[in-house]
């Protein structure tokens, strides 16, 4: 069961739109596609979220650990 | 246990945490574990669930363990594609939400497992997690039971009731990773289970090296959550988008009771439950 945030966040309207667009181009090419490729689609957009996302944490933690090293 | 009635249950394992968590307590209530894990295509490493099988059966050494790798390709096709016409023009995006078909792909073939293996009792790790995804709400589960229970099978959630880890920033993983985030000590989270009984060394291994050494890798959520969060705005109209599950999965589990059905009396539907010829996978013994 959902439980809705008590102070939720409202997104932008021109964000809601460019989502919405992006976001039904994708799945309407999606909805065209053969098993298989279907799931490479879902796949690969996983992947690619996923090594920008890890990326930019993992260079942020980089950053982190530097800050803290003591200085030479 | 009653020696004419086989004590035995089949868990839907992935082998990460919260199945994990499951089957242990399972394993205190029945004498034969069978533990099943599903390849399909788009899954990486589904043989790393044998690292919690092993546990699993070191821990309980009193219990029979006995575990598959299925490969249900054909299955999670035939969800996804049966009648797909009618399906898109009714349900529209709904039909790309990957993460509920596997679900009910894995539920359907434990019931042929159980069908075939003359068990009674399925369970699986399902948490009050990822909220959108259909497996994890309410009323599907609910559908979910009955279709168990049509086939004389009893659909158990030992693990539903647990607390859930807070959503722990990435940052803190890489920093402190298997450090828990729920400040409350009496929170009963699977993690915890775990470490109670023995089978982890920390409170928290999810998203960390550990949890890919143990379970398979899937990057398949992105089209269910474009879907869920750009189109639909799921979070801002929860009861909208339940009926919408709900009604679309209704008649998913209505095809796939039929197609149950059709091949539990006369063998249809061979190719599609081919997987079901496999033969176990060894569980390794722990050092």
């Amino acid at each position: 069961m959902y439980v809705p945030s008590p102070t939720p966040t409202q997104p932008g309207i021109m964000g809601r739109i460019v989502k919405w667009v992006l976001g039904c181009l994708l799945l309407g090419i999606a909805l065209l596609l053969p098993y298989k490729a279907r799931i490479n689609l879902s796949e690969l957009l996983g992947r690619i979220t996923n090594a920008v996302y890890t990326g930019y944490i993992r260079m942020l933690a980089w950053l982190l650990r530097k800050v803290q090293e003591p200085s030479r | 246990m009653n020696a004419d009635f086989p004590s035995r249950v089949a868990i839907l394992y992935s082998g990460g945490t919260d199945s994990t968590a499951s089957a242990a307590l399972m394993a205190q209530q029945f004498d034969e574990i069978h533990l099943l894990n599903y390849r399909r295509h788009g899954f990486v490493g589904a043989e790393h669930s044998s690292y919690n099988a092993a546990k699993l059966a070191a821990r309980f050494p009193d219990r029979k363990f006995v575990h598959w790798i299925y490969e249900t390709t054909p299955l999670a096709k035939w969800i996804a594609d049966h009648r797909r016409l009618h399906y898109v023009t009714r349900h529209g995006f709904m039909t790309l939400q990957n993460c509920g078909h596997c679900a009910l792909a894995n539920h359907m073939a434990t019931l042929a497992h159980c069908l075939r293996h003359d068990v009674h009792h399925l369970a699986d790790g399902i948490t009050r997690d990822w909220p959108f995804f259909p497996g994890h709400m309410d009323p599907v589960i609910e559908r979910l039971r009955g279709l168990a229970r049509r086939f004389d099978v009893t659909y158990h959630t030992p693990v539903l009731h647990c607390d859930i880890d807070r959503p722990m920033p990435y940052i803190a993983k890489i920093l402190a990773p298997g450090k828990g985030m729920d400040p409350n000590p009496d929170a009963d989270t699977t993690g915890r289970i775990l470490l109670r009984l023995g089978l982890s060394e920390t409170e928290n291994y999810k998203g960390t090296a550990t949890d890919r050494k143990a379970q398979a890798r899937c990057w398949q959520f992105m089209l269910p959550n474009i879907y869920i969060h750009w189109i639909f705005h799921a979070a801002q109209r929860p009861k909208a988008y339940e009926a919408a599950v709900t009604a679309y999965f209704d008649e998913l589990i209505d095809d796939a009771t039929v197609l149950l059905q059709e091949h539990a009396r006369s063998g249809a539907h061979d190719r599609i439950f081919a997987f079901l010829e496999q033969p176990p996978v060894p569980i390794a013994q722990q050092p």
